[in-house]
């Protein structure tokens, strides 16, 4: 080390330890220290926050999950605060199904066997437009 | 049993009653030189000083059981004490981002908290100097030079290298003796 940096070292020690001498607290007199001993004893004696509110937001987050797995269960029939997002998902999912050979089969056994069934009623709307301008217009 | 070495078994008999006495010599022994180090770091709040060795023992009380002993339980201990004084400056600057209101700045000297002797202009000038610094500085010069730890003490307390500290320790100085050049003079002619 050079005396440059000696002398440097010298004057940072000095500069240092004036402000160490300017810059501290005054100690604690005896009260002090029986008040913070006394503070401190308090402190340690209380049961720590944390646990205090965790069990809360363990029980919270616990419902959220109850809630969210409970959600799809079906609603009654009729009910339409029931439709729940996954009835309705479902719903979505049979629209955009196409109706299969089975479904069509399916309908024309029914028309077979249920003769009491009216014609009108189990054509659908545009059917029966077609049907009166066609077929009762002859 | 020495305060600073002490070993938690919890199957011994007494190990409860056993680390309780040792804690209360440790608080006994450090508390003084906790709440002077809250102080500095804290930028000399009396209040807020000894809220952060409070909660600084009652962490270290809690934590105990997990201490492993790798490090003195006096480094351990100091090393949670510096890191509480950091989350309370943190915390004071979010409050003071919400209210003007700087009642609890013990820099104001009709702080009824009481003002150490000294030349209170002078301590409110090295406080501002200290709080221009950032926070690895500000730490580094409180540690080493005034609360005497060692340079590898102080790395150990921060979490960084030896040759980090005195980075931080040289930039420092440099700032602090160019804000208070007249107490470097004052000091130089005596």
């Amino acid at each position: 080390m050079t005396d440059r940096n000696e002398a440097s070292d010298d004057r940072d020690a000095r500069f240092a330890e004036r402000l160490a001498f300017h810059y501290r607290p005054e100690p604690l007199s005896p009260r002090a220290r029986a008040r913070f001993d006394a503070a401190l004893h308090a402190r340690l004696e209380r049961p720590p926050a944390r646990p205090a509110w965790l069990p809360g937001l363990a029980g919270v987050a616990a419902a959220l999950a109850l809630l969210w797995w409970a959600w799809p269960a079906p609603a009654p029939e009729g009910n339409a605060l029931g439709s729940a997002p996954a009835a309705l998902a479902a719903d979505a999912r049979a629209d955009v199904e196409q109706p299969g050979e089975t479904d069509w089969q399916a309908d024309v056994l029914l028309t077979d066997a249920d003769s009491s069934l009216d014609e009108e009623e189990y054509l659908p709307d545009d059917y029966l437009v077609i049907a009166y301008a066609l077929i009762d217009g002859v | 049993m020495t305060v600073d070495t002490v070993t938690l078994d919890p199957e011994a008999p007494d190990a409860k009653e056993d680390l309780e006495q040792s804690f209360e010599a440790f608080v006994v022994s450090h508390r003084e030189r906790a709440v002077r180090l809250a102080w500095r770091l804290v930028g000399g709040d009396d209040a807020a000083a000894q809220d952060v060795a409070q909660d600084a023992f009652v962490r270290a009380y809690r934590a105990l059981a997990s201490f492993r002993g790798e490090a003195s339980l006096s480094t351990w201990f100091y090393r949670i004490l510096v890191r509480q004084a950091h989350s309370h400056r943190r915390w004071r600057a979010v409050r003071d981002l919400w209210s003007s209101d700087r009642a609890s700045d013990a820099n104001d000297p009709s702080d009824p908290r009481g003002v150490p002797e000294g030349d209170p202009a002078l301590r409110r000038r090295i406080a501002s100097a200290l709080d221009d610094l950032t926070r690895s500085q500000r730490e580094a010069f409180v540690l080493v030079h005034l609360e005497g730890f060692t340079v590898r003490e102080t790395a150990g307390l921060m979490g960084r290298s030896p040759g980090t500290v005195k980075s931080h320790l040289h930039r420092a100085l440099q700032h602090l003796r160019r804000e208070l050049a007249d107490l470097g003079r004052a000091g130089d002619t005596r």
